[in-house]
């Protein structure tokens, strides 16, 4: 799985990359060191969790790319797995495409592995917080015109 | 979905000139135990409550705050509270403020996004005539349904049969892209394209504006978004 994540974190304008499980847990990470596995998680559990919520409009999700200004977040799926890669704001997306295809492939054939994150690491850091029935301060409540 | 219906004391209804969040509160501090029932498009989202505490959600598939978030995004409804409709499911932990709060977070974070990215006129959608959009894309091969938003997904034009699920989707992706930026530090959000096995969902960013697009399975959305951009750039 290395390998296959490798030959696709080489294509130009590609930063890193990591393959997650459909549960979003890391099986392999080739990412910049400044994002840390905690991070990753998080990551992977909101695309898992963003292809569930788009599953209905799309009849499931193949591919989605979300532009930053820093830079773009592609995501494929390979059967039970997903690609995601971290790139370049100006990436080709016609070469990245063909190693893609390639990768997801090889992906789609391999057994499936452990994560590489241990599932406790894969909880939010910071604890749940306690109910409250009120503490929204009144401006703020104001300003939340989510509903007209 | 596992609902039992109990004989509780209270009112059951509909409300309306209110908006959800608000009327959230109200229920958790009137220590509301039922179901609150909210539907957009055709689409009905469900909110349970226990003695104040929001324990269930559930739209389609969706259950807990994944559900909830997506109910919010709605950007408007009808609401119904129905006392006598409970569920044993418990799939929300946090409490309501906390959930709201954080809804509250996210949309400060796309507003300063929205803010710093200004400047970038270039990628930005343009929409220049108000009421021409629908004239501007109709034609266009591919092009299911087009929906231009305000920042919040309030539907300001529309082409096609359901703006507000549209809208719905979009804010969705848009809120997902948020908390990725948060988690990466890639500055603010541009733009998305999802890909799918029937149909594809295109996201531009304007500086006030945010326009969904749905183009059909068999469309390239990479071509479609082209085609658009060009039409409402006037060049088309």
């Amino acid at each position: 799985m290395e390998a296959v994540l490798r030959s696709v974190v080489t294509s130009p304008g590609v930063i890193g990359g990591m393959i997650a499980d459909d549960s979003g847990q890391v099986l392999v990470r080739s990412m910049p060191e400044l994002y840390d596995t905690a991070q990753l998680a998080r990551l992977g559990t909101l695309l898992m969790e963003q292809g569930l919520g788009l599953e209905e409009a799309t009849g499931g999700v193949r591919q989605s790319e979300i532009r930053f200004e820093l830079g773009k977040l592609i995501t494929r799926a390979a059967g039970a797995r997903s690609l995601v890669l971290l790139c370049e704001p100006g990436v080709n997306l016609q070469v990245l495409s063909i190693a893609l295809n390639v990768a997801s492939k090889k992906l789609e054939k391999l057994p499936m592995t452990q994560p590489v994150v241990p599932a406790a690491a894969q909880e939010p850091a910071k604890p749940a917080p306690k109910r409250q029935d009120d503490g929204i301060p009144a401006a703020y409540r104001s300003a939340m015109r989510i509903y007209r | 979905m596992n609902v039992a219906v109990s004989q509780n004391v209270g009112f059951d209804g509909e409300v309306s000139g209110m908006n959800l969040p608000d009327l959230l509160q109200i229920k958790a501090m009137g220590r509301f135990s039922g179901r609150v029932a909210v539907e957009r498009g055709g689409k009905t989202g469900y909110l349970f409550f226990r003695d104040g505490d929001l324990v269930h959600a559930q739209l389609d598939a969706a259950e807990g705050k994944e559900a909830f978030a997506r109910i919010l995004a709605w950007g408007g409804g009808t609401f119904r509270a129905e006392p006598k409709v409970g569920t044993t499911r418990v799939t929300i932990h946090e409490g309501l403020q906390f959930l709201l709060l954080d809804a509250l977070r996210l949309q400060d974070e796309l507003s300063a996004g929205l803010q710093n990215g200004q400047g970038d006129r270039g990628a930005a959608v343009q929409v220049k005539k108000e009421g021409g959009m629908k004239d501007r894309l109709v034609g266009i091969a591919g092009l299911q349904e087009a929906v231009l938003t305000d920042r919040n997904g309030a539907v300001l034009q529309a082409m096609g049969r359901d703006p507000e699920g549209v809208a719905a989707q979009g804010m969705y992706l848009v809120s997902t892209a948020a908390k990725i930026t948060d988690e990466l530090g890639l500055g603010s959000f541009k733009g998305a394209v999802v890909q799918g096995n029937t149909g594809h969902l295109v996201t531009l960013e304007g500086a006030k504006n945010f326009l969904f697009l749905t183009v059909q399975g068999e469309a390239k959305p990479a071509v479609v978004e082209a085609e658009v951009r060009r039409a409402l750039a006037g060049q088309g």
